[in-house]
């Protein structure tokens, strides 16, 4: 099998969906959740289907300029989004007919008030963390392994997180203190996979007659194929029975943890092997001049 | 297959079997029963329901001035969340100027906030003629008279008193100084033997509560009063941080709420386990389907895993909340990846012609160093996280951190352990049961 003579292909695809989204972004920006732009959200349960019209009508005076989503197994329950940041008696206020005409008891009624600051914050320490896990990865696989090793799965771990970013941008998923963990997730499950491809890397290099580095990663790829899609499957068809019967909270982390262990699975393969095929090759040629 | 093996086979399965019942299902054995060990499990507010405010504090103090006063208004919220008489609540003060109140159980959000975040009221009031006033009784009509409140206060210091005792120093407006004078005029002449209602006492009270009764010892004209006693100097900064405040110390904003009705939660909780369940199933069903007699093997410490995980989360007296749960059930993918490398390494080996037995200690032995290296990157990841990481995210490198660890000894020593005991048996090292 030759993948790392598709390398252009790889590169070519990945830039692309990062290009793709990078002008969505600058016209429509994130689809930013009430967690990092603030505002309010009401969760009900009220035991049977009711018409999201019926809700809005009911909320129209408040002028909220609200969101009324479904949520829950039989459509049971409401999710009423709004930007405003209601304090607590508005809070009330908003409540008080709903709960009236529904006859709701206290404990099926939810809110949630987040300020933008807040948000802000949770995203700027996320993202640290991200940055600051990479280098310790790099300085790790670059102990075990060698400085090559690190840079290419450090790239692929950057790859990963701007296509996950990229997933959000193009699919407009709602991005809350959930993406920080979708994010996460995908860059231990990424990063663990590349390391099982390149430690068999090493192991061929070790052992095998050929010093042709794309041979090399080749025959390593090879080897451990049925492994990596063997895990992502059984990872996914975890990820995917949250997607289906999950909580809300959980349901919105499911998609973009879909096409992040995706891509984090593709990226060993397709882009962490073919960098360490270059700079290995930059380095023979090198060492030639 | 000798005795011993099955022996030993036997007893790993029933003490995983009887670690599964303990943790999960606890035993019903007559009176003495044995409770599910999950049910010792904090379950976080998004779960079992409940009030999370996140308060900020309003202040130009910076440094050790600014965690002095968060301190203090932390402080300040716990008692009043106490007067609400819930079971176990947390306060706890995050970042800088940040204070986090949690209320489980609490069904009515709105009351319960409406309770700690307005600012208390603080009064003066004279105590009557035949009464005599102490800390921290109520309010009552007939034994005393208001005669100010708190916002005709300026000032309030802790001081020392000409004795060098620790007391406190009042200021009080032009207004408050006019009341003051006349109310203590009243109490020294009726100290002094005069006829009049009040005792001489006067009462502080904050929203009805008396927290300080002095007595008065000369007439207060200029509208600045100590206040002396058998006070601790801790006792006399707090009693002036009471009157400065009004109640709190500092103004605090609300800038994050979350009430989650419990019924909401346990229908969030009970889809995420039904969720969960099914994910455990296919993986289950997966790992025998591809790997046959391994899989199976593999499925059986995955039981033991997800056990140990939840017996550390109860010792560790961690918290569950849904995230955390979506952490655990994604682990449960990391920890069959160990097995998964284990055991095309051991078909591979198979597949070469080496004996059952060689075939497992080579898988092992190769699949060690990949194992760990991958693991520990990850490790890595959760470590910085858990550091550096915010709330829900701290939550998440929990559950990431203890999943590697389990999850290795599940697979480097559980899975072992078993596979090595089949080496004995002609029938169970048959190559087709590993498909190789």
């Amino acid at each position: 099998m030759n993948i790392i003579k598709y390398h252009k292909v790889f590169y070519g695809l990945s830039l692309g969906v990062m290009a793709i989204a990078l002008v969505m972004y600058l016209v429509f920006g994130f689809n930013l959740g009430i967690d990092f732009k603030g505002g309010t959200k009401f969760q009900l349960e009220f035991g049977q289907e009711i018409p999201q019209s019926e809700i809005k009508a009911i909320l129209k005076d408040f002028n909220l300029k609200e969101d009324v989503i479904y949520s829950g197994q039989d459509n049971t329950s409401i999710v009423i989004l709004t930007a405003k940041v209601l304090d607590n008696s508005e809070r009330q206020e908003v409540l008080a007919p709903l709960v009236e005409q529904y006859g709701l008891k206290p404990d099926a009624v939810s809110s949630q008030l987040v300020s933008q600051t807040v948000g802000k914050e949770i995203l700027q320490s996320g993202l640290y963390s991200v940055l600051l896990s990479a280098l310790g990865m790099l300085i790790y696989i670059t102990f075990r392994f060698e400085l090559r090793f690190g840079l290419a799965a450090v790239v692929a771990l950057l790859h990963d997180v701007m296509i996950m970013l990229s997933v959000y941008v193009i699919f407009r998923v709602p991005v809350n203190a959930a993406f920080i963990a979708a994010v996460l997730i995908v860059v231990g499950y990424s990063i663990n996979d590349t390391i099982v491809v390149f430690d068999r890397i090493r192991d061929t290099a070790k052992y095998s007659k050929t010093s042709n580095p794309e041979r090399i990663a080749d025959e390593s790829i090879v080897a451990t194929f049925t492994r990596t899609i063997n895990t992502s499957l059984t990872t996914l068809l975890v990820v995917l029975a949250l997607a289906i019967f999950g909580a809300s909270s959980i349901k919105e982390l499911a998609f973009p943890l879909l096409a992040g262990i995706s891509t984090g699975t593709y990226s060993s393969i397709c882009i962490a092997s073919p960098i360490w095929v270059a700079l290995k090759k930059a380095q023979k040629s090198q060492v030639k001049a | 297959m000798t005795g011993k093996n099955i022996a030993i086979i036997l007893a790993v399965l029933l003490t995983i079997i009887g670690l599964g019942v303990w943790t999960f299902t606890g035993l019903p054995l007559g009176s003495s029963s044995v409770t599910a060990l999950v049910s010792d499990l904090n379950l976080g507010l998004d779960i079992k329901g409940g009030v999370t405010v996140v308060y900020e504090v309003k202040s130009d103090l910076k440094g050790d001035e600014l965690r002095e006063l968060v301190n203090q208004t932390r402080t300040m919220l716990s008692e009043r969340v106490n007067e609400l008489g819930l079971s176990e609540p947390n306060i706890y003060i995050e970042g800088e100027r940040r204070i986090t109140v949690e209320l489980p159980g609490v069904q009515n959000a709105q009351d319960a906030l409406e309770v700690i975040g307005t600012t208390a009221l603080l009064e003066f009031a004279q105590v009557k003629d035949g009464q005599f006033a102490v800390p921290d009784e109520t309010f009552d009509p007939n034994k005393m008279t208001v005669v100010f409140s708190g916002e005709r206060i300026k000032d309030a210091k802790a001081v020392a008193d000409e004795y060098n005792q620790p007391s406190v120093s009042l200021s009080l407006d032009g207004e408050g100084a006019k009341i003051f004078a006349k109310v203590t005029a009243e109490s020294m002449n009726f100290i002094n033997g005069g006829t009049g209602s009040p005792n001489g006492q006067i009462a502080i009270m904050l929203d009805k509560k008396i927290i300080s009764a002095p007595s008065v010892g000369v007439v207060i004209s200029d509208g600045s009063a100590l206040i002396t006693g058998s006070f601790t100097a801790e006792e006399a900064t707090e009693l002036a941080m009471l009157i400065r405040g009004g109640a709190l110390p500092a103004e605090i904003e609300e800038v994050e709420t979350s009430a989650i009705g419990p019924r909401l939660g346990q229908d969030a909780l009970d889809t995420s386990l039904f969720a969960s369940l099914i994910g455990f199933a296919l993986v289950v069903i997966f790992m025998i389907g591809y790997y046959r007699l391994p899989g199976l093997v593999a499925s059986v410490s995955l039981v033991l895993y997800i056990t140990l995980i939840m017996m550390l989360m109860v010792g560790l007296n961690a918290t569950l909340t849904l995230p955390g749960i979506a952490g655990i059930v994604l682990t449960v993918g990391m920890a069959v990846d160990a097995n998964v490398i284990i055991f095309e390494r051991i078909k591979e080996e198979l597949k070469e012609g080496k004996t059952y037995r060689a075939a497992v200690a080579h898988g092992y032995s190769k699949a060690m160093m990949t194992i760990v290296d991958s693991n520990i990157t990850t490790l890595i990841a959760g470590v910085i996280l858990f550091n550096f990481g915010q709330g829900p995210i701290k939550g998440f490198a929990v559950t990431l951190m203890i999943g590697i660890l389990v999850s290795m000894f599940t697979a480097i020593v559980v899975t072992r352990q078993i596979l090595n005991q089949f080496s004995h048996s002609k029938f169970l090292t048959q190559s087709k049961f590993y498909g190789a």
